[in-house]
């Protein structure tokens, strides 16, 4: 090694070099053991798993894939035929539960034109869904009471003092 | 790498040595700088991991890399080398290397270092992954999280460094 003080360039190849070399001598001695018998490990092949590990894993895909297959296409078939039918079904019949009336004058007058049905309130619903999904609220129906007429209050006011009882005379 | 991951799950700690320790080496070379102290760190993590629960351990390499990176802050704290100077990376190389391999002279040797020492952590890992593991610049950059291009940019950046450190020093090339 020589020292210069007009010393030549370093090029890239020749700053590699030097790193290269560098990092070989610090690497520890063990170390390079190590790597070369990682080295012949893997060269020798008894590093990769073996023909038969790869027949075994390639037969369990295989039967995982033959019985899983139909399986998901059975749950998927059943389920799309499960809600094909929900659709078809009819409507929630909602005429099970009115109320019977008896014909009147009016619906005799107004039997030509087309009559609505009565309409049902539907009350709100007061509690989440979410917090409990199977709690219904009754259906309500608006039902009119007569309101009572108050009765007249009397001028006459009451005799502050009671009239005195009739004083039975006993023997 | 995953797959790889996933094989040191219920790999033994032997062939986990193999495959891995010499990149951990490099891994805290590049953290402290000192090959004889990062090989102690490969030495203290693999005896941990024989004495650790290996369920316990989700990611393997992972966990030795924390581990190692822990044990030589540690060891930083209590000697009080945190911060090292120059002449105490200066010291002689190791005494593993063989007279084949003893191809840098002294002067060459302690320019190089003084040039690492200089860097930070990040560019001392792109060279010691490229140099002394031969990775890839892209194998670099997954293990760095970064960009190929930016492992470039770092190491385009260290040669330059030490060739200005070299030339200031007055070392030939030839």
């Amino acid at each position: 090694m020589t020292s210069s003080s007009t010393s030549p360039s370093w090029n890239d190849d020749q700053v590699d070099e030097l790193l290269t070399k560098f990092y070989a001598q610090e690497v520890p001695a063990e170390l390079r053991d190590a790597s070369r018998q990682l080295d012949r490990v893997e060269n020798t092949g008894l590093h990769k798993p073996s023909k038969r590990v790869w027949q075994a894993k390639w037969f369990v895909t295989s039967a995982l894939a033959l019985i899983g297959l139909p399986l998901i296409g059975w749950v998927w078939w059943s389920s799309h035929d499960a809600a094909n039918e929900m659709t078809d079904s009819p409507a929630v019949e909602a005429s099970d539960d009115e109320p019977t009336r008896t014909p009147s004058l009016a619906d005799d007058a107004g039997r030509a034109a087309p009559v609505e049905s009565p309409r049902r309130i539907q009350p709100a619903r007061l509690t989440d869904p979410h917090m409990h999904p199977d709690f219904e609220m009754p259906e309500w129906e608006i039902q009119v009471f007569p309101i009572e007429e108050p009765e007249p209050i009397s001028e006459d006011p009451a005799p502050a003092i009671a009239e005195p009882a009739t004083r039975r005379h006993s023997r | 790498m995953t797959h790889k991951h996933t094989e040191y799950g219920s790999a033994s700690v032997e062939s986990i040595y193999l495959s891995l320790s010499k990149e951990l080496w490099a891994i805290f070379y590049a953290h402290c700088n000192e090959s004889e102290l990062a090989y102690d760190a490969v030495q203290e993590v693999f005896a941990r991991l024989q004495q650790q629960d290996r369920t316990t351990i989700r990611d393997v390499k992972s966990w030795l890399v924390r581990v190692g990176r822990n044990w030589l802050r540690d060891f930083a704290r209590h000697r009080k080398i945190a911060a090292k100077s120059v002449d105490f990376l200066d010291g002689t190389p190791g005494n593993h290397q063989t007279a084949s391999e003893n191809l840098l002279n002294q002067e060459q040797h302690a320019i190089v270092r003084q040039a690492l020492a200089s860097m930070t952590t990040e560019d001392r890992s792109v060279l010691v992954f490229r140099y002394s593991l031969g990775w890839s610049s892209q194998k670099i950059a997954d293990e760095l999280d970064t960009t190929a291009s930016a492992v470039d940019m770092r190491l385009s950046r260290a040669r330059k460094r030490l060739r200005r450190l070299l030339e200031q020093a007055g070392v030939d090339s030839e």
